[in-house]
């Protein structure tokens, strides 16, 4: 495999493929000109001017003294923690028991691609369907919309990538590895931390990430699920940004993107790990 | 022997704790997912009640209505953007993502499009207000257009079905390159080389080879920036002001203005017929790496 | 040239009576029994699907027979846990632990049988040296070619000073060359180390070439056992004789019970004679090729293959009879060209008759 693509890999001639490589710098600046704005707009001194007006810092202030935003936080970070620690949990218990399962003694595929199939489904659902029918849901059943509905939501759309992340890593390492530990003496339980672990455990901790990461993003499953009493942060800045222009929120961008980089930095390694 | 008459091999019996765990990991999509679809199919079917949002009462009303109350051009109205958005997206994603791939290193590869996945990462709602900053009568895009000489006044840009459709690109677009790069990284170069050792043209190695190779993640793609782009309400809001309405934002007014629960559930049900027929394309299409 | 085994004096180091073993209706296994002597190089040799893995994995502990019995030295082990054998196994494609690097996997069995650290050292210094390894302790053994995993999977088991070491397709991942040159090393390290080797492969050749014993399996039971001088010159049966090496099968009725048989015969003890001068070569010959009956043929392809020349021929009903002899030279009294008629006939006893099935 690496030989021939190796020989496939023209010389990299700038000059050949001017326009390419021109469109494909636009396509960059595109994706971070709005980003790298708001972040340089966060420490500009003027409330409307779209223009450089000095530097400051008194939109962090502002947002640091602004109890609201910052409970607003809280929660959403509470919410984003709890749903994903439990959400990497359960998901990662439930791969492993969907790696493991047999029928008959023989591995069950059909069962096996049902299930990925059903992850699958909720991963591609339309984010404005499923808040619907979560809403609904939980108006049925009488859960109050709040910190527990909001829960529950973002642990049902965190878990399918919980789910295929660790199962496709499972899949991946040689199934005889396994019984060669067995085979060398070891339990079942050494077998567990000495081997299984240590393969998993950047899958599991890059799933993690990335369910921190879109439960922080989410807006429309919570904006349904959410009740008066529990205000997290995306429903806090929904009706700020219907207010109109505030410098305090290209501030609050930018912690926001600062976290989401670094988060990013660490999935990244942790998945490259995995190569 | 106790366990002669046992299938099962000693370390999967060791480690199963089988089909209790496996009937735990459906548990929790049915319940939260399947279950509250079907609620939310069957409301569709139900009659109106201002009191208890609905009534045990099966009727065909609220789909009449999507006719007689002039709902439907309004509902196909709402899908332009979102069918405009998929087709920009893939236009300008299909040509770069195979550019990445065919030019660069393993190791380059996955850095860009590593790149291109962080912004996906940080919160949409913060980039529409970024979008926002930019295209704005008095924002950064009109000021420096303005300062080059190239127009004399302000572009209307804001507030105008263009602006949520830059909106939708901006936010979208790694959705459509993620699948295609999937797809065409496992394009063999060897391929292409066969298609021009055995005389095919560039324009015919595309359409005979390249295209149809790469169709799953075309299909893949497409469904994956033009689904999510119905729902999102707040898109509009930030950057279509009034005057843009999606099926968003329709389901969203149903459900927590109007509080019409049954007409809600209709609105929602074009939604779940794209879901439906994606997951159809999905399935004929054989199976390709899930996402 | 092969040890000969002393089945007559020592007891059995294994002894595996009437194994029975099925997966979903599926019989893997159907009453297999079979004796197994200390420092033999025994091969399980069958195409893919016929048990052979199986029997390894019941051995080895990682499966549990339905039915029949595993002795170790005369105890029962059939209930005992992997861990608890003194017994180790290379698995196809190694299976090595690919997060430790190569001093981590080969200590990985030591530590779980609690060995004291010196002597782990000590151990993990000897099979370095062994498989000629000396600078690989800290290499990650995913950065290892394929030969270089093999030895390492090879010291994996072997550091643990096992009596029986099973071999699961070991060289099945690796290029042809590097395949025959790490039979030799295996052949030599089993001598050496004065170990049990249960062998297990579907390639033939490999077969031959290592084992003092090899066992033909197919479908679940046992065809034949031999050494592979039995297995190669006198197979019992009509399976083992298509599946090592290449055969002739020529059609007869047996005389007295006039039942159908086959007479095998291998293609290098297949006399051929140009149709011409039947007569003068038969006077050199008559000893070879008495008592024999002549069939007619008609060479129809020829294949150099630089040690040897074969010759197909087709015979007047239509059999095929592979020919193949030592390569002399395009001049040779024994080069046929395609087209021409010959008559051919085998070498004296070299013939054996099989049943037919």
């Amino acid at each position: 495999m690496n030989a021939p693509s190796k020989n496939q890999m023209p010389s990299l001639s700038i000059r050949k493929h001017t326009i390419a490589f021109f469109s494909l710098l636009l396509l960059y600046i595109f994706l971070y000109m709005p980003l790298l704005v708001m972040v340089i707009f966060s420490f500009n001194n003027s409330r409307f001017s779209p223009t450089w007006k000095g530097f400051t810092f008194k939109w962090y202030q502002l947002l640091l003294e602004n109890s609201n935003i910052l409970e607003a936080s809280l929660n959403s970070l509470i919410i984003a923690l709890a749903s994903s620690t439990l959400a990497t949990l359960l998901g990662s218990i439930s791969a492993y028991a969907l790696y493991q399962h047999k029928h008959n003694g023989k591995s069950d595929t059909k069962t096996k691609n049902t299930i990925l199939s059903l992850m699958f489904i909720v991963m591609v659902s339309p984010d404005i369907a499923l808040a619907l029918a979560l809403f609904i849901f939980f108006n049925l059943i009488h859960i109050n919309l709040g910190f527990t509905s909001l829960l529950l939501s973002h642990i049902t759309f965190s878990l399918p990538y919980v789910i295929t992340l660790v199962y496709a890593r499972l899949k991946d390492f040689n199934k005889h590895i396994i019984d060669a530990a067995f085979d060398l003496g070891a339990t079942p339980f050494q077998t567990f931390t000495k081997i299984i672990w240590p393969l998993i455990a950047p899958a599991i901790i890059s799933s993690w990430f990335l369910a921190l990461t879109i439960s922080i993003d989410d807006v429309i499953v919570s904006f349904f699920v959410t009740g008066p009493d529990f205000e997290i942060l995306p429903i806090k800045i929904y009706s700020l940004l219907k207010l109109g222009i505030n410098p305090q929120i290209n501030a609050l961008m930018t912690i926001i993107f600062a976290i989401t980089l670094l988060s990013s930095i660490i999935y990244y390694r942790f998945t490259k790990e995995q190569d | 022997m106790t366990s002669k008459k046992n299938n099962e091999s000693r370390i999967s019996r060791i480690f199963s704790f089988n089909n209790l765990s496996i009937s735990l990991t459906i548990l929790w999509p049915v319940i939260f997912v399947l279950i509250p679809f079907a609620i939310l199919t069957t409301i569709s079917f139900l009659v109106y009640d201002d009191v208890n949002f609905f009534k045990m009462q099966f009727t065909l009303e609220n789909y009449k209505r999507l006719v007689k109350d002039d709902y439907l051009p309004v509902l196909l109205n709402s899908l332009v953007p979102s069918l405009i958005t998929t087709i920009i997206t893939l236009v300008i994603s299909y040509p770069l993502t195979f550019f990445i791939t065919r030019k660069f290193s393993k190791k380059t590869q996955k850095f860009l499009i590593f790149l291109v996945i962080i912004p996906y990462w940080t919160s949409s709602l913060l980039r529409s207000y970024g979008i926002r900053i930019i295209l704005g009568t008095e924002g950064i895009l009109n000021t420096i257009l303005i300062h080059l000489k190239i127009i004399s006044a302000p572009l209307e840009i804001i507030y105008t079905p263009t602006a949520v459709i830059v909106g939708f690109v901006y936010l979208l677009i790694p959705l459509m390159i993620l699948p295609l790069y999937s797809t065409m990284e496992k394009l063999d170069s060897r391929l292409i080389e066969a298609a021009y050792d055995l005389k095919a043209s560039k324009l015919q190695t595309f359409l005979k080879v390249i295209w149809p190779l790469t169709l799953p993640g075309v299909t893949v793609g497409s469904f994956m920036v033009f689904l999510p782009s119905m729902g999102m309400f707040y898109v509009a809001d930030i950057l279509g002001g009034a005057k843009s309405i999606l099926i968003g934002n329709l389901v969203k007014g149903q459900f927590l203005e109007v509080r019409n629960w049954p007409m809600g559930a209709t609105l929602n049900t074009l939604i779940l017929v794209f879901l439906l027929l994606f997951l159809l394309i999905y399935k004929e299409k054989s199976h390709w790496g899930h996402k | 040239m092969h040890r000969k085994v002393n089945k007559d004096f020592s007891p059995p180091i294994l002894t595996i009576r009437n194994l029975f073993k099925s997966f979903s209706n599926n019989q893997i296994l159907k009453n297999i029994s079979l004796d197994i002597y200390k420092g033999e190089f025994l091969t399980l040799l069958g195409p893919s699907g016929c048990g052979k893995t199986t029997m390894l994995r019941i051995i080895a502990g990682l499966d549990q027979p339905d039915d029949g019995n595993i002795l170790f030295h005369g105890n029962d082990i059939t209930d005992l846990s992997p861990n608890q054998r003194k017994i180790n196994t290379v698995f196809q494609n190694y299976a090595l632990f690919p997060h430790m690097n190569v001093k981590e996997n080969l200590s990985f069995g030591p530590k779980m049988s609690k060995m004291p650290k010196r002597e782990i050292e000590k151990r993990i210094l000897e099979m370095l040296e062994l498989l000629k390894l000396n600078n690989y302790g800290n290499k990650r053994v995913t950065t290892l070619s394929g030969g270089e995993q093999q030895r390492v999977a090879l010291g994996r088991a072997l550091i643990n000073h096992p009596d029986v070491l099973l071999l699961d397709e070991p060289l099945s991942a690796l290029d042809y060359s590097l395949r025959l040159q790490m039979r030799f090393e295996l052949k030599y390290l089993q001598k050496k180390l004065g170990l049990t080797f249960i062998f297990v492969t579907h390639d033939q050749e490999e077969a031959l070439s290592v084992s003092d014993r090899i066992v033909v399996m197919r479908a679940g039971e046992i065809l034949q056992t031999g050494t592979p001088e039995d297995i190669y010159e006198r197979p019992t049966n009509i399976h083992v004789a298509k599946f090592i090496g290449q055969a002739n099968f020529f059609d007869q009725q047996d005389k007295e019970t006039s039942k159908n048989i086959k007479i095998m015969v291998r293609p290098e003890d297949i006399l051929l004679y140009h149709g011409e001068n039947l007569e003068t070569e038969t006077k050199t010959e008559t000893k070879a090729a008495d008592n024999h009956e002549y069939f007619k043929g008609q060479v129809v392809e020829t294949n150099y293959l630089g040690k040897l020349f074969e010759t197909l021929v087709v015979l007047e009903n239509n059999e095929k009879i592979l020919v193949s002899h030592f390569y002399e030279g395009a001049s040779c009294n024994n080069h046929f060209q395609i087209g021409e008629d010959v008559y051919l006939t085998w070498k004296k006893n070299s013939e054996v008759i099989l049943d037919d099935e």
